[in-house]
């Protein structure tokens, strides 16, 4: 008879896996399961916090009848179209302002006190001025999207520039490079790092944007179905509305990080993680 | 300077470096031997004073220099041929890729073109530095301690390396380094610095023959005795600034 046989490290690492999606699902349970008792025995009001099973069925009737103010892929669609219209001017603007601040020292004291001062105002503000001047139409929310996304860009460009490698510049420009260049064969490639790290995060702001400016006034989208929802006191329409939205950020999530992955290809610090 | 200090590097600093000539500069860490390679080099600006090139004051980057980095100032994010093309691609010159391409060949990288400088060893980095650089083919080559980071059997290589590459360009070289047996084994001239602020304390003929073995000439007997002397005057300013 020999011992019994040490389980490998692979079959170990699979079993601690399983664990933990079985966990993690336990939770799940726990916490809907909870919930709906808690509905279920009269310890909670559903008129107020809504329940699980309630949220499911008003999330199966906005997919087969339609919600209270049109289709619900029109919502998600609008909300989406504002959102990633407003990350890319915001973050294109970023990116070029930073860059251009981060190259010239006469632009960035002249501008950074701007920019100091447009950063301290909290940007849902805006909204209010964007709703009065732009309208209900998606070019508030645009715009929205475009300063949520702007500052979190620009700062990130801004401060990639600024550390980029002396030594490389340096010897870029004893190469015999100029000073457009070193912009643009050192200085971008190596803020570009910091840039792709902004871009990731600043897509959420985008979406944080665009409801945000849905729920102040518009005529479509998720944030409009949140405001209406809330607007007739429906606690299961707002959670089912914040249930969407949380997978629509996934949703983006995923495809930004394969946008990332498809550009650190060429990014050789990232590739020797391979 | 970022704290408003200003220290006087350099005073009173003359070293004249004749065409074609391998002159070295040996001095204590700090004495100033990198501000001067970066006036000459026209990165930075003096105070006061001036720096003079072929027989004008430097204003700004002269096309006819070229620099070697003590740190790695390789492009990461471009290939080998991509880095050794880059002087001539910045300056408009035609078939850059193919003039690259010979002179990776020529520092023994054939092979290595598409490869990053991440996937390098130490020394190969090296390689492609000085391919970087002398495909420029400069008349005044400075060198910033260029293979102080490296250990020592592959330093060796590269100053055999760097010898090899010389003799083809024969441009002038000022080729800062703390290391004495290095400069003794490179140069035509040694120049021993004073502490800061810095002056030429004294310059030594270096009369060994050329083409020289580096790795043989460690153990000769006129080497040793040049580097005796050297090393006394050089622990002499040492010396003097640990009592400052």
């Amino acid at each position: 008879m020999s011992a019994p046989a040490e389980p490998s490290p692979a079959s170990r690492l699979r079993r601690r896996r399983r664990l933990v999606i079985a966990l993690r699902l336990l939770v799940l349970v726990a916490i809907l399961g909870g919930w709906e008792a808690a509905i279920r025995v009269g310890l909670l009001d559903p008129f107020f916090f809504g329940q699980p099973s309630g949220i499911a069925v008003r999330l199966y009737e906005w997919t087969t009848e339609g919600t209270s103010v049109g289709p619900l892929w029109l919502q998600v669609w609008v909300t989406l179209y504002e959102a990633g219209l407003g990350f890319l001017i915001g973050a294109g603007l970023g990116i070029v302002c930073g860059i251009a601040l981060g190259r010239n020292a006469m632009l960035a004291d002249v501008f950074s006190i701007y920019i100091k001062v447009g950063n301290s105002i909290p940007r849902v503000v805006l909204g209010s001025i964007f709703i009065v001047s732009l309208g209900l139409g998606i070019w508030s929310k645009v715009a929205l999207a475009v300063v949520m996304v702007f500052f979190v860009v620009f700062g990130n460009a801004f401060q990639g520039v600024r550390e980029a490698d002396r030594a490389i510049i340096a010897n870029a420009r004893i190469l015999g490079a100029s000073h457009w260049q070193v912009t643009r064969d050192v200085v971008i490639p190596s803020a570009l790092t910091w840039i792709i790290a902004s871009l990731h995060v600043s897509f959420g702001f985008a979406l944080i944007g665009a409801i945000v400016g849905e729920f102040l006034g518009a005529r479509k989208g998720m944030g409009l179905l949140i405001a209406t929802a809330q607007g007739s006191f429906d606690a299961n329409g707002v959670f089912a509305a914040m249930i969407l939205v949380a997978v629509v950020a996934l949703a983006a999530e995923g495809l930004l990080t394969l946008a990332e992955r498809r550009l650190i290809v060429w990014r050789p610090e990232e590739a020797r993680g391979d | 300077m970022p704290d408003g200090n200003v220290i006087a590097a350099l005073e009173e600093f003359s070293l004249d470096v004749a065409p074609g000539e391998f002159c070295a500069i040996v001095g204590p860490t700090g004495c100033g031997k990198s501000t001067t390679l970066g006036l000459v080099a026209g990165l930075a600006r003096p105070q006061a004073g001036s720096v003079e090139l072929f027989g004008r004051p430097v204003a700004g980057i002269d096309r006819r220099i070229g620099f070697v980095f003590q740190q790695d100032a390789l492009f990461p994010w471009r290939s080998v041929l991509g880095n050794v093309a880059a002087g001539p691609r910045f300056r408009g010159g035609r078939d850059a890729d193919m003039r690259a391409r010979d002179w990776i060949a020529r520092v023994g990288l054939g092979g290595f073109e598409r490869s990053y400088p991440h996937q390098l060893s130490g020394g190969m980095r090296k390689r492609v530095a000085l391919a970087q650089t002398f495909i420029n083919q400069p008349d005044v080559l400075l060198m910033d301690e260029p293979f102080s980071a490296l250990d020592v059997q592959t330093r060796e290589l590269m100053q055999e390396e760097l010898l090899a590459l010389w003799t083809q360009n024969r441009g002038a070289v000022l080729f800062v380094t703390h290391d004495l047996d290095e400069a003794i084994l490179l140069a035509d001239r040694v120049a021993v610095l004073t502490t800061r602020p810095a002056r030429v304390k004294s310059v030594y003929p270096i009369h060994l023959p050329r083409p020289r073995q580096v790795a043989e000439l460690r153990y000769d007997v006129r080497f040793i005795e040049i580097a005796r002397q050297l090393a006394d005057d050089l622990r002499e300013e040492v010396m003097k600034t640990r009592r400052s």
